[in-house]
């Protein structure tokens, strides 16, 4: 792409739908305004918001409103997006940091068993009642602690892959999950003394 | 090893249930096999536990629709930038009322006195 925009003569319709069909393409005219281009992203990203934002939230409209809000802090932000890593990791950071933020802020709101899809098509017996006991235990704990391990265990990242994905330092993610899992056992040992 | 540091390993890498070590302890222990039984449950049916919404073909057309415009931006700017006009406009009229006036100015000197006499030679109305 660089060999095309650095060619002497004007580009051409190829040139300009060649550059529209890569990302950087698209991410430099979004940057300019390009709406059209700028929804070519999100369709590119959009499952992948999905998936992230259905980790916390169950409701379709938390999830949607998450990944509406997610890609409208990208559009606003996108001048500050430098292309050093790819613009996937960029937008589940945004992702992230939203659900973060907005767990913490529904603090004490604690999500009621009926918005966890349960039954499942599929589901039988023992699964069913692991998916009841998982829910019923991640309804007990703190967002915050809800969040990172849904993360470390839910999407199976390694600290350092969180810490990277998420733009804490390793030492952050370490101590939160390191309390998250103690206030984990304690509901585990409390629930097991009665 | 006691339950205490079995129930912590386990907590931090629930893969660690077949260290021999730790198997062994398990096997004697009822609570901490309890304890661990829950907690694997727990962990292994996390990767499971999403929503699984998909997006629908409408939502980058809906998003693209709560872009904002050139004219939202306009007013979002101007917003955030009124407490900095405020600011400046406070410092410069501080910055005017404080400045000593200007050399051969009526203001100038003993201001009082120059603008009475000023004012009494007839020189004409205060500057």
């Amino acid at each position: 792409m660089y060999v095309t925009t650095l060619t002497m003569s004007p580009p051409t319709t190829a040139d300009a739908s060649r550059e529209l069909s890569s990302e950087e393409g698209l991410v430099t005219a979004a940057r300019d305004g390009d709406s059209r281009a700028f929804a070519a992203l999100v369709r590119a990203h959009q499952r992948r918001v999905f998936h992230l934002a259905g980790r916390f939230y169950r409701r379709r409209e938390d999830v949607e409103e998450v990944a509406q809000d997610t890609f409208l802090q990208a559009w606003n932000k996108l001048a500050s997006f430098r292309g050093d890593a790819p613009f996937e990791a960029w937008i589940t950071r945004i992702c992230l940091n939203l659900c973060y933020q907005r767990m913490r802020r529904r603090h004490g709101r604690e999500e009621s068993l009926d918005d966890f899809d349960l039954a499942a098509p599929g589901d039988l017996g023992r699964r069913v009642e692991a998916r009841v006991e998982t829910a019923r235990l991640l309804a007990r704990l703190d967002p915050r602690d809800r969040f990172l391990l849904q993360l470390l265990h839910g999407e199976e990242w390694s600290v350092e892959e969180a810490a990277r994905r998420l733009g804490w330092s390793k030492a952050n993610v370490k101590v939160r999950a390191h309390r998250a899992r103690k206030r984990l056992r304690r509901i585990l040992e409390e629930e097991d003394s009665r | 090893m006691t339950c205490d540091d079995v129930r912590d390993r386990l907590l931090a890498r629930p893969a660690d249930r077949t260290d021999p070590e730790i198997a062994s302890h398990l096997g004697d222990c009822t609570p901490c096999a309890a304890f661990v039984q829950r907690l694997t449950a727990f962990t292994e049916a996390l990767p499971d536990h999403r929503a699984g919404i998909e997006p629908d073909p409408g939502f980058s057309a809906r998003v693209v629709a709560r872009l904002p415009d050139d004219a939202t931006l306009l007013g979002w700017a101007a917003f955030r930038l009124l407490p900095l006009a405020a600011t400046l406009a406070l410092l410069l009229s501080w910055l005017a009322w404080t400045a000593p006036p200007l050399p051969g100015s009526p203001l100038g000197g003993d201001s009082g006195e120059a603008l009475l006499a000023h004012l009494l030679a007839g020189q004409g109305d205060v500057p």
